[in-house]
């Protein structure tokens, strides 16, 4: 007679320990804009994301001399690109309602992790985007050939490989 | 007739200075069997001195590999512009290349050198591996090669 009752109240607080648990996860904040400071001096000022700052496209080289000084800076596990797969995980498969609980039950987000680790391993793909993908110059036949004197009449050579 | 031959002669006058002008050049190179991936090969001018000229063909299409290819990645600084419009495939071992081009007469019998770099994947890079001189005398010849290239030789 007496468990019935101590089965709710149980049902309850565990309810009620799961929603303070989404109310303090950071995952299910929702997006506020930054509060403009009037004064300038508050310690309470946040610094500004970095994702809302405006970073310049650097135009592609020819020669992959556009990779960063520090890869390990951006390509690490708490790098800047790791942080920005693990947003589009989230974005991805909808983790949000999770909440805190469930932040660390994430089943693929370690397979993933290892295909990016693996990513970065093998170096720029040849198929992948951005500037350093090591493609070349252009083929004989889509270009003129460059005017250094050599040639004449501006005509591409002819190959036959055999 | 005579209406014919002098248009004939004036054509021809036209048009022969023209190809004065011009030498159709033939570059055969045979690749040896070394046994990897297609090697990527950089053919290349320099002048009396030993400066570069310009590039005559880059047989290897991705400009990631060119460091590889030294003494014309030296001489360029990897500038792709330099073998735009003049680049193919890579060459695989045993096979053999035929590069047809339509070259200035000027290059020839006035000491330049025509270059060759070679490189394949995960194999020693092999810079100036062949050099010859640009000659009426050195044409026909075939010369060996150390790594890479079996034998090259130019006609025209």
């Amino acid at each position: 007679m007496h468990i019935l009752p101590k089965l709710v109240l149980a049902a309850i607080v565990a309810a009620a320990l799961i929603a303070a648990a989404k109310a303090q996860s950071p995952m299910t904040e929702p997006a506020k804009a930054p509060a403009q400071s009037t004064t300038g001096s508050s310690a309470t000022d946040l610094p500004a994301r970095p994702d809302a700052e405006t970073v310049p496209v650097r135009p592609c080289q020819a020669t992959g001399q556009n990779r960063p000084q520090n890869s390990r800076a951006r390509h690490g596990r708490y790098g800047e690109q790791a942080r920005d797969m693990r947003r589009a995980h989230h974005r991805r498969d909808g983790h949000d309602g999770h909440g805190w609980f469930h932040r660390f039950w994430d089943k693929d987000s370690g397979r993933e992790r290892e295909r990016g680790e693996r990513r970065m391993r093998r170096g720029p793909s040849d198929q992948g985007q951005g500037c350093d993908q090591g493609q070349g110059p252009a083929p004989a036949g889509m270009a003129p050939p460059p005017a250094n004197g050599l040639f004449k009449g501006g005509s591409a050579p002819k190959v036959q490989q055999n | 007739m005579k209406k014919f031959l002098t248009v004939l002669a004036l054509t021809t006058a036209l048009t022969a200075p023209g190809f004065a002008q011009a030498k159709d050049v033939t570059f055969t190179t045979t690749l040896t069997n070394y046994g990897g991936d297609g090697a990527y090969l950089a053919y290349y001018v320099t002048d009396a001195t030993g400066a570069y000229v310009g590039s005559l063909w880059m047989a290897g299409p991705k400009s990631k590999w060119y460091d590889n290819l030294t003494d014309w990645y030296r001489a360029t600084g990897g500038n792709t512009a330099e073998v735009n419009g003049i680049t193919g495939a890579s060459v695989g071992a045993g096979k053999t290349l035929k590069i047809s081009f339509d070259l200035a007469d000027a290059l020839f019998d006035a000491g330049y050198e025509l270059h060759i770099d070679a490189s394949a994947e995960d194999m020693r890079n092999s810079p100036s591996e062949i050099v010859v001189p640009l000659t009426s005398e050195a044409a026909g010849k075939p010369v060996q090669g150390r790594t890479y290239i079996a034998n090259f030789q130019y006609d025209m």
